[in-house]
């Protein structure tokens, strides 16, 4: 590697190893172009390092806690059991490893260069490294910013590392807290709420709006309140914070909520009320480009921005901050830069939530369908009547299905339930490929398994289901 | 009942045609082997008969596109049954959009894109309104149809705009010469289409697959000339005559048996020269819609006198665009005879798979060095274009130097030819 401030060629630079860049440097290296990966961190970025998959781990740790109580009811009869953070740490870490050396392994398959270090844009095609053995620089023929995104801090309640953590940090605990204050009432902070909570945590959530998960149907939500109560999670709603102090460990927050005041105190307060764009420090001026006034940049159906020889993809751009969003982006804008004719033009985008149970939506609601007038026709199935949902022991939430009344063609699948996150898979290939209820009410799904519930949600909305007596 | 036209399979080696012109319209009452469609094959004009007596209810190949053996050129049937088609074909003649979107698998839309179609234009023939892969092929054949028409009715025009503007500048001319520039130029803009096409499509690949040389040599003639004049005056009575090309024939056959590498077929696949031990020498003949090579098999069997006639009944056929499609299969080399049209010498291309094609020049007196003196002599140019990859200059040399050697001296070719 040349060291010094003489430009290697390239054609393709990629900003950022997470699931959008690395799976944009495979498939650009696929097209047989010659790629560069920067990053500063590890390959794999927050999904594999400090989101999805670190609170993946830790939620399937409480949820087997959760198993066990429910094996007693199964007769199981068990003498003790208890949670060991620290071994957790470690059997996390080792998941990671295997998927870090995984994506390595890929990169290096590929013939991707992978280079260690922080990027900024030199001009408009040149690129500056600064790795720990000095500064490299690239020029480049077109290039792809990846560099995703990190936690929002609160002004009045800024990280500390310590007491006040982020999302990265409060999964890097290693040691159970025993009463955690989480403010947010969106995904992040239920589903990590939601795990501490059932590994023994005593857990407050606390959020301005007037409901947890905005933006998703009411009675899905209410499932996933249920269970929390149950988990013994308190929820503040309509609660601002106003400030807060640190004394002898303890945090104590004060919150304004209905005009009175309420002080908690926590000794750790997880911050989970949305992320920010890792945009700044890349001097994107330089290749003439500017973001919005939250740090977002704009770009067209490939993911090309302002200057045609740059992409923006993933947790950078405007949409939700999902990583299958930023893997399909990155694969798209390696195709554009080949010159392929690929676009995002994908008929919908599955949303999960592994809450629990877990959510997972795709496609239109009920309300958003008849919002744009279009007459549907709903089917749902119950949980409760899946001889599998009840013996996993989860014979809570359902499966609805939306279709368009006369086509009969479908346009939402929500479900809320055991492996919601799994059943809509098959949910989001019905809409892309323009599947009618009868495509999936008439293919055979396995008995006994969860899977039916689409099948019977979907005969449901024709008003044949087998399995639960018509409805009015 | 409906009953599904196909393209049949009509020679070995065809796998597709274009549809050039419909006989029949759609609500046609056709009896069994009456004329349907004109197809061009590889070369050939074929006429596909009717398999049946019924009425033409749907053309599905229209005319300009290309069909592959065994799809649907046209669905057949009884009268009866026209209404039903006409209603469905109604029914999804406007694209469905189902929550503002046009239902499409995510892989035809990939199409689509590629395709540079905007799939929102396209009507879809499946479920519920799904656009599927076939209407995206339809819809862009439907595009350049009437893209074609919008160009034809647009040079039309031109030339009728062209035609009207110089009868109205008569009267201007008598009086002052017309300006350059008050004529606009016009562009003509042709389809390529047929005949031509397939030229195209065969010159472009012969051009880019196989690397061609073309060697040129100069032949005296003149022996031969007076040759033939005296063979000509002996047939004079039986009203024959009798050409050049038969000698040559003869010569390039006597050549060709000694190397049999400008008789070979490269096969890529195999890795393999494949010499052959027949010798069909096509003939390039030039006819009004291009130019077409029917193939003379057997050449090596025949008098000179039986040459001649073959040559002029093939000739004659081609220009007729009337020849059978085994007539014009199998070549093996070609000669391309531009003698009767002038020029000094050209470089042909190889009529692919063929490694070898012969041009024939005009003849012409000319002043030449002969047996030490400067003397007037009969003199033509050989031009042979060879595939390098099968053979070499030097090979390439010799055998031209054989023919030459065969033309100048026509004992000799008398002597050796079967």
């Amino acid at each position: 590697m040349v060291v010094g401030d003489i430009a290697q060629n390239v054609q393709t630079v990629i900003i950022g190893a997470g699931p959008a860049g690395y799976v944009a440097a495979i498939r650009a290296a696929q097209l047989g172009l010659e790629v560069v990966l920067i990053e500063r961190g590890e390959v794999g970025g927050i999904c594999l390092h400090a989101g999805c998959i670190s609170s993946k781990a830790l939620i399937q740790a409480a949820n087997a806690i959760g198993t066990l109580a429910q094996a007693t009811e199964m007769g199981v009869e068990l003498e003790r059991h208890a949670f060991n953070m620290q071994k957790h740490q470690a059997w996390k870490a080792s998941i990671q490893q295997k998927l870090t050396r995984g994506i390595s392994a890929l990169l290096a398959a590929n013939g991707v260069t992978v280079v260690k270090g922080t990027a900024l844009f030199m001009s408009e095609d040149r690129i500056a490294v600064e790795t720990e053995q000095g500064m490299e620089y690239y020029r480049f023929e077109a290039g792809i910013i990846a560099t995703g995104s990190r936690p929002q801090p609160l002004p009045n309640l800024p990280f500390d590392g310590l007491h006040i953590l982020s999302s990265t940090e409060a999964l890097r605990l290693t040691e159970l807290p025993k009463r955690l204050l989480i403010i947010g009432g969106d995904c992040i902070g239920l589903e990590l709420g939601t795990a501490f909570a059932k590994l023994g945590t005593e857990v407050i959530i606390a959020c301005s709006e007037s409901d947890i998960l905005q933006g998703f149907d009411h009675s899905l939500v209410q499932i996933v309140k249920k269970n929390m109560r149950r988990a013994g999670i308190t929820l503040l709603t309509q609660a601002e914070v106003c400030g807060h102090t640190i004394e002898g460990g303890t945090v104590c927050v004060t919150l304004q909520q209905g005009g009175a005041e309420k002080k908690v105190a926590a000794d750790k307060v997880l911050v989970t009320v949305g992320r920010r764009p890792n945009t700044e420090g890349l001097d994107l001026d330089r290749v003439g480009l500017s973001t919005d006034e939250h740090g977002f940049l704009t770009t067209d159906h490939q993911g090309r921005t302002a200057n045609r020889n740059l992409f923006a993809i993933g947790d950078v751009t405007h949409g939700p901050l999902l990583a299958h969003r930023a893997s399909r982006e990155g694969m798209i804008a390696a195709e554009a830069i080949a010159g392929r004719n690929s676009a995002k033009d994908m008929a919908c985008m599955p949303t999960v939530l592994f809450t629990d149970p877990e959510i997972a939506t795709v496609g239109l609601t009920e309300a958003e369908a008849r919002a744009q007038g279009i007459a549907v026709t709903v089917g749902q199935f119950p949980f409760a009547a899946s001889g599998r949902a009840l013996t996993l022991g989860r014979g809570a939430g359902f499966c609805r299905i939306i279709a368009e009344q006369e086509s009969r063609v479908v346009l939402g699948v929500h479900i809320v339930g055991a492996e919601a996150s799994s059943l809509v898979g098959e949910a989001a290939l019905a809409i892309e490929m323009g599947a009618t209820l009868e495509d999936i009410s008439l293919t055979l799904h396995p008995h006994p398994t969860l899977t039916e519930t689409l099948m019977e949600a979907a005969a449901d909305a024709q008003g044949i289901a087998i399995h639960v007596a018509k409805r009015r | 009942m409906a009953v599904s036209f196909k393209l049949p399979d009509i020679g070995e080696g065809i796998h597709e045609a274009e549809v050039v012109r419909w006989l029949v319209q759609e609500g046609d009452q056709v009896r069994e082997f009456d004329p349907l469609v004109e197809v061009q094959t590889d070369k050939a004009l074929v006429e596909l008969p009717s398999p049946l007596s019924g009425q033409v209810r749907e053309i599905k190949a229209k005319a300009g596109e290309l069909a592959r053996v065994g799809e649907v050129l046209v669905i057949l049937g009884e009268a009866e049954a026209v209404q039903e088609q006409a209603d469905r074909a109604e029914v999804i003649s406007a694209p469905i959009l189902t929550a503002g979107r046009v239902l499409a698998t995510p892989a035809v839309r990939q199409l689509a894109r590629d395709l540079m179609i905007d799939i929102r234009l396209v009507s879809g023939s499946g479920a519920a309104g799904r656009v599927t892969k076939e209407d995206l092929l339809a819809h862009q054949r439907a595009q350049q149809e009437q893209q074609e028409q919008q160009e034809q009715r647009l040079s039309d025009a031109e030339r009728a705009e062209e035609s009207s503007r110089s009868t109205a500048e008569e009267s201007v001319r008598s009086q002052a010469l017309p300006s350059i520039d008050a004529i606009a130029p016009t562009i003509t803009r042709v389809p390529l289409r047929g005949l031509r096409r397939a030229i195209a499509e065969r010159m472009t690949k012969a051009a880019f697959t196989a690397p061609h040389v073309t060697s040129i040599d100069e032949v005296d003639m003149t022996e031969l000339v007076s040759l033939r004049r005296r063979m000509n005056k002996l047939l004079e009575p039986s009203g024959q005559k009798i050409t050049y090309l038969p000698f040559l024939l003869k010569a390039l056959l006597i050549a060709l048996k000694e190397h049999p590498y400008l008789n070979a077929q490269l096969d890529d696949e195999r890795g393999e020269i494949v010499l052959r031990s027949d010798y069909n020498i096509g003939i390039a003949v030039d006819t009004p819609d291009g130019l077409i090579v029917p193939v003379l098999k057997g050449a090596e069997r025949r008098s000179l006198l039986e040459l001649a006639a073959e040559i002029g009944r093939l000739t004659e056929l081609a220009k007729r665009r009337a020849l059978a499609v085994e007539e014009m299969r199998g070549g093996t080399i070609t000669i391309s005879n531009m003698g009767p049209l002038g020029g000094l010498f050209a470089t042909p291309i190889l009529n692919y798979p063929e490694v070898a094609i012969l041009g024939v020049h005009a003849m012409q007196e000319k002043a030449v060095v002969y047996q030490g003196e400067i003397a007037i002599r009969t003199m033509m140019y050989l031009s042979l274009s060879f595939d390098h990859r099968v053979i070499d200059g030097a090979e390439a040399v010799r055998f031209t130097n054989r023919i030459k050697r065969l033309l100048e001296h026509p004992d000799l070719l008398v002597l050796e030819m079967g």
